[in-house]
């Protein structure tokens, strides 16, 4: 589907390795959130800046939706928008191999407070990102012109602020320089709003439509909603730092009504999808839009003084919505489509590149990945997503509530990477199979 | 085009329900004619836009052939559902069905937005009579 340059050729698509390694790795990433909060218990919640907090945080953020994002991005990016993507060859790896070795080595040095580790993930994680965001941006910018393009170019300007102010969080952590906890809602703002809803809100102007078979995102929407939001950040962020409240106010209640007619606005087109047959993406995106609705709904109230977000329990409750319920949801959906589609696709180049097309019978996408298993995965996301929004309420309870939140977080997401090791597994079976009609001595990439 | 893409999505989402739904007679013709459809829009492609895209840049090998190959895909794609639909298979047809549905939507994605624009571009001087003889495929 996704080959590496602008031009569509298939000798530039890169082996199915590439793109797949990412996603193969970032569900068990993830997995590991839970890992860390099951073994710390209630102490994790005990306030919004734990060791295990932070580290479970940012295995869930860094380790799953980014790594995912970032091979989304180097893949999506080139196709969808005839942008070029510099050294893709090198930066789609180099980002990769930084986000498996330094979100581990930051989670530990969050979680076990030692200093030497959250060093060694700053200046990893500082370079993966930083080779990432020049790439990127070098070639969405050629790609400006393309309303995708667009969004995942301020998505990367967003990533630049976000990783800027998470590199210098944890240069103060490993004891190199000042702590500013007083821009931690800087970072985590342009992290979930920026980042995250930037890329998803880009990238759904064409997977949606795609995936779902909806209707296309209404023109004024995918023209003006990704740099309103953007301005609206900068408006937020401008307020906060020059502390002028009402400013502050104002563009937080306008990224929240932004967001909200974006999620609004995907559930309609869902609601009038050509194909109406059951299917899981769709599902896990009901299910990321509604929570992104709720965050949207509690931080504007938040504003407005019927909530109080800076009350520990609020403030962790927000970020499981918008965290696991929105960011993990659609991710988790996206990959239930991307990964069987490009194992399909590999496996027909395969016997079209060797004259076979109609010779082999390999399996179809379906066949690649039955329905079943997803559809018991998303209960179980379900189950992990309910537990943890209960945890910061019961964690003072009997029973050790928040421990088993933390087990059903690492059954959810080892669940969904065995189902996609198990698309790769059939893969591998029925290439094998492929192979076995190629005359002697054939390459194959 | 464009309309032409949305036809055949809406033509083959009606084929699904009508298999989903147990209806055999439905989904023989929902399907005939989405397959009728589909193939003929191929072909106004193969024979007619993309030898005067090849002709007028001189790319023969670029997106044309990338497109080319991908409707040898769509349409070994096409005989698997009907083989499925002949043997009144539910799980082998939904699952053709859903393949031919992602395949034909990351397809049609970058034709609208990459080869048609190309097109518009390079053979708008000769739209209205392509255009002609595309219908008349």
């Amino acid at each position: 589907m996704l080959p590496g340059g602008g031009n569509l050729r298939y000798d530039r698509m890169p082996p199915l390795w590439v793109p797949l390694r990412a996603f193969l790795v970032a569900p068990f990433l993830g997995a590991t959130a839970g890992v860390v909060v099951a073994a710390a218990g209630s102490r994790t919640l005990d306030n919004r800046f734990t060791g295990e907090l932070l580290g479970g945080l940012h295995l869930l953020t860094l380790g799953f939706l980014t790594l995912v994002m970032v091979g989304a991005i180097v893949q999506v990016l080139p196709v969808v928008t005839g942008a070029n993507v510099p050294y893709t060859s090198v930066v789609g790896p180099t980002t990769q191999a930084a986000l498996i070795l330094g979100v581990p080595a930051m989670a530990w040095g969050l979680a076990r407070g030692s200093r030497p580790a959250a060093g060694i993930g700053a200046v990893i994680l500082g370079v993966g990102l930083g080779v990432f965001t020049l790439s990127v941006l070098a070639g969405a910018w050629g790609a400006r012109r393309n309303v995708t393009g667009r969004a995942m170019a301020l998505a990367v300007v967003s990533l630049v602020v976000v990783a800027g102010l998470g590199v210098s969080f944890l240069a103060g952590h490993a004891g190199w320089g000042p702590l500013r906890r007083d821009l931690t809602d800087v970072h985590l703002g342009w992290a979930l709003a920026g980042w995250v809803g930037l890329l998803v809100i880009g990238v759904s102007f064409q997977v949606v439509p795609m995936f779902q078979v909806t209707p296309a995102y209404p023109r004024w929407i995918q023209e003006y909603l990704p740099p309103a939001l953007f301005a609206s950040l900068v408006l937020w962020t401008v307020g906060r730092i020059g502390d002028r409240v009402r400013v502050a106010d104002a563009g937080i209640l306008l990224v929240c009504g932004l967001l909200g007619i974006y999620g609004g606005t995907t559930l309609w087109l869902q609601a009038h999808r050509r194909r109406r047959l059951r299917d899981v993406t769709t599902d896990c995106w009901r299910l990321g839009m509604v929570s992104l609705l709720a965050a949207c709904l509690t931080v504007a109230a938040g504003v407005l003084g019927l909530v109080d977000l800076g009350e520990t329990r609020v403030s962790i409750t927000l970020g499981v919505v918008a965290i696991v319920g929105f960011g993990v949801s659609v991710v988790t959906g996206m990959l239930y489509k991307i990964v069987p589609f490009l194992s399909w696709l590999h496996l027909q180049n395969l016997l079209t590149e060797n004259h076979l097309m109609g010779g082999v019978k390999v399996r179809n996408m379906r066949q690649l990945l039955p329905v079943s298993g997803p559809r018991n995965q998303f209960l179980a996301h379900l189950v992990a997503y309910a537990m943890l929004l209960a945890s910061p309420w019961l964690a003072r309870g009997p029973g050790g509530w928040v421990r088993w939140a933390g087990v059903a977080l690492t059954v959810d997401l080892s669940w969904l990477g065995f189902e996609l090791l198990a698309v790769v597994s059939r893969h591998t079976e029925d290439r094998a199979l492929v192979e076995s009609h190629l005359p002697p001595d054939t390459p194959t990439v | 085009m464009t309309a032409q893409h949305r036809e055949c999505d809406r033509l083959l989402a009606r084929a699904e329900h009508a298999v989903a739904d147990g209806d055999w007679d439905a989904a023989r013709s929902e399907f005939e004619a989405f397959d009728a459809l589909t193939r003929r829009h191929l072909r106004r492609e193969e024979e007619i836009l993309f030898p005067a895209f090849e002709e007028r840049t001189g790319m023969t090998t670029g997106p044309t052939a990338v497109m080319r190959m991908e409707h040898d895909q769509m349409r070994a794609v096409l005989d698997d559902m009907a083989a499925a639909l002949a043997s009144r298979d539910t799980d082998s047809y939904l699952g053709e069905s859903e393949t031919s549905m992602i395949l034909t939507q990351q397809h049609n994605m970058k034709e609208e937005q990459i080869l048609y624009g190309m097109s518009d571009q390079v053979l708008g001087d000769v739209a209205v009579e392509l255009m002609g003889r595309m219908d008349g495929v």
